[in-house]
């Protein structure tokens, strides 16, 4: 009994734990999968890379980049606006074998604001780190290499946004989970969601209980 | 008479009100899905709503000249409706796909943008037009019900996303008829359509417009009367035999996927027919029906399917290089849909944390050299379960089947249009959903077997990883994808 209860509690309390956890939402940019992004391109031995991006969430808090790095490197990392003002700044050491920086900062306020992200690698480290380029659909979008555009390219990323606290990202999903939905899907989406709430454990339950009792009833 | 029909029904409930319990929860659960994530966000959903739309609004199969013509004035409402959820950024700022990009630059060449559907027609429906019509008509008798009783477009696509929750339920029931005749196991049987209903992948599909639904609960019904038919005592089995020939025909008259049952079906027939020839009349119903469903197939696949179908350029083929890249895209294609059959979630792929693949990979490994290990073991002469190692071949002869009709596509697809990613979608090995999860169980039992710990510690590791996976993906990517 105290196993399945363990067991159940685990099946329901870590995915509620991810969902408490996590204060970040709307993600948004070029690349999201990257894997299955068809074509993109390796840069290896890049000096400074720029990337033109527009903020496509009111509280831009946190800039994702896939790379692949073969030893510990120091970054540079900088976010500019268009006007060439310092926004953020950050020293970031990417451990060996490390697929993605994930950089958080104090949020960035205005939708489709343009900033300028600027990295750079010391001069030791340049062949110790690969980034990706995947298409770029305007020129605006392209990034810059060692001072050298890339046509066609731009740098693999993507943003998210940050709530302030639990409570608004709770508000804003109660808010935005009626948009677009019929008035009944709005009213009943809570009562059905409460329902799952407790069928789920009690399914679970009722099948690992068959599970354990299965030696004498079940198994043949 | 009334107080009869009572006492059954009230027998009937009480000896089944766990099953009962939980088909509910599967209703409630897909509700949930189908209700949450957003309208259109979902395969090719637009496509196999405008086809039922037009189904509906003009009472006839698309398939005249002035198709194009007659699809501009039947989707005015669905394509305002586009345009809304289109214009509007925050449905779509969390739809994994740069719409907002797609939005500002019309030419952008991601597929399955709502702009390229919004103002091509050619890709909103046509290619779809050539489907076989079950689901559509279908679905167009509930689009005619929705709009008599005054839904909006919108109102009348949900209802179609909640009608494959029906679909989703015979899939599951079907699922735990057909472990149990090939198992006579009742836990296995639980546990195969428990994994079943907790797949993530199996939720996304059955959340969604698509004929996939129909086809895969009507496949699951074929599956299990072939089985029936094989595990049957002597006896006739007219009666299984006209129910399979009418869940056939509506199999294949969902998609032409269904055509991978014909040879199983026509063994079938054939196996009863010499195991019982004794039986005049069954043996002569089982000919006619293998050839009513012979028949049946060649006639309701469409004109010029099977020249079309073996058309392929091997001229078009640009040197060794271009075989080596089809290639390689083929085994990478393969992994992926491993992952991809347990883990899909359309539009909402995101970079899942590595120890669900890192688990899950160790278990589909696992299970394939469990099912080697078995067989190897079976001729060896170590073991003697000839039970379970028919099982694994029933299981085996449907995949092998389809197998074959997927990789012969790949090739054709990739030999011709270059194209190197179709069918690259677990969900279109759905169609051989309960088959292939009965495999992975059967394999990791022998497994289990083999390193001495209890099957229900098996039993209870998949219930738990599944229901983890369920939970962690309504949690964790449906719910907050309804922040579009």
């Amino acid at each position: 009994m105290k196993l399945i209860a363990a067991s159940v509690a685990i099946v329901v309390v870590v995915p509620t734990f991810f969902f408490f956890g996590d204060l970040f939402y709307d993600q948004n940019g070029p690349w999201m999968d990257l894997w299955s992004q068809k074509v993109k391109t390796y840069i290896s031995s890049a000096r400074h890379i720029e990337q033109t991006i527009a903020s496509q969430n009111d509280k831009f808090s946190k800039l994702t980049i896939p790379i692949m790095a073969r030893k510990e490197t120091l970054l540079d990392m900088t976010i500019i606006n268009k006007n060439g003002a310092l926004m953020r700044t950050k020293k970031i050491n990417t451990r060996a074998n490390q697929q993605r920086i994930e950089w958080e900062f104090e949020p960035l306020s205005g939708l489709e604001n343009i900033y300028i992200i600027k990295i750079a690698i010391p001069k030791t480290s340049q062949k110790n780190i690969v980034f990706f380029l995947i298409p770029a659909n305007a020129p605006g979008e392209q990034a810059l290499i060692d001072n050298q555009t890339m046509p066609n390219k731009r740098l693999a990323y993507f943003t998210e946004a940050k709530f302030d606290s639990i409570q608004e990202k709770l508000k804003t999903l109660f808010e935005r989970i009626k948009v677009y939905k019929p008035k009944i899907i709005q009213l009943a989406l809570l009562p059905l969601f409460s329902a799952y709430v407790l069928m789920f454990p009690i399914a679970i339950w009722m099948i690992l209980k068959i599970v354990l009792n299965s030696k004498n009833k079940y198994d043949r | 008479m009334k107080f009869s029909i009572f006492v059954k029904m009230k027998n009937f409930i009480t000896g089944r009100k766990i099953l009962l319990f939980f088909l509910f929860f599967i209703l409630i659960k897909g509700t949930i899905w189908s209700g949450g994530i957003s309208l259109f966000t979902l395969s090719d959903e637009i496509t196999h709503f405008t086809y039922i739309q037009y189904l509906a609004e003009h009472k006839e199969l698309p398939r005249s000249a002035d198709v194009l013509a007659k699809l501009e004035t039947s989707s005015i409402d669905l394509r305002k409706t586009l345009k809304i959820l289109e214009v509007d950024k925050t449905p779509l700022s969390d739809a994994h796909l740069d719409f907002a990009k797609t939005r500002e630059h019309g030419n952008d060449p991601n597929p399955i943008s709502f702009h390229d559907f919004l103002n091509n027609p050619n890709l909103r429906a046509n290619w779809s037009f050539s489907y076989p019509p079950l689901y559509y008509a279908f679905g167009s008798v509930l689009y005619i019900f929705g709009k008599t009783i005054g839904f909006d477009i919108t109102s009348i696509a949900y209802l179609l996303r909640f009608s494959a929750i029906f679909f989703l339920i015979i899939t599951v029931i079907f699922s735990y008829k057909t472990a149990l005749i090939l198992s006579r196991d009742r836990l296995f049987a639980i546990i195969v359509c428990s994994i079943i209903a907790l797949m993530v992948s199996v939720n996304t599909v059955f959340s969604s417009i698509n004929n996939d639904v129909a086809l895969i609960a009507f496949s699951h019904i074929v599956l299990y009367l072939i089985y029936r038919i094989f595990y049957s005592p002597p006896q006739n089995v007219n009666l299984l035999m006209v129910l399979l020939f009418f869940a056939f025909l509506a199999a294949i008259l969902s998609k032409p996927q269904a055509i991978i049952f014909v040879p199983l079906l026509v063994g079938a027939l054939m196996y009863n027919g010499l195991k019982n020839k004794k039986l005049k009349s069954n043996m002569t119903v089982n000919i006619l029906a293998a050839a009513a469903v012979s028949l049946t197939t060649i006639l309701l696949l469409p004109k010029g399917f099977f020249s079309n179908f073996l058309k392929i350029g091997f001229g078009s083929i640009n040197g060794t290089g271009e075989i080596i890249t089809i290639i390689i895209n083929d085994l990478i294609r393969r992994f992926n849909l491993v992952f991809d059959f347990f883990i899909q979630l359309g539009l909402f792929n995101s970079s899942y944390p590595i120890w669900i693949f890192s688990f899950l990979g160790v278990m589909i490994l696992l299970s394939g050299l469990g099912m080697i290990l078995f067989f190897y073991h079976f001729f060896k002469g170590r073991h003697s379960n000839t039970e379970k190692a028919k099982a694994l071949l029933m299981c085996l002869i449907p995949f092998i089947t389809l197998e074959i009709l997927y990789t012969f596509l790949y090739y054709r697809e990739a030999i011709i249009n270059k194209v190197y990613d179709f069918p690259g979608q677990g969900r279109y090995y759905f169609i051989v959903l309960a088959p292939l999860i009965m495999m992975f169980v059967y394999g990791l039992q022998y497994i289990f077997e083999l390193i001495k710990v209890p099957r229900r510690v098996l039993y209870y590791i998949l219930v738990l990883f599944f229901a983890f996976l369920n939970g962690y993906f309504l949690i964790h990517i449906i719910v907050p994808s309804a922040y579009l």
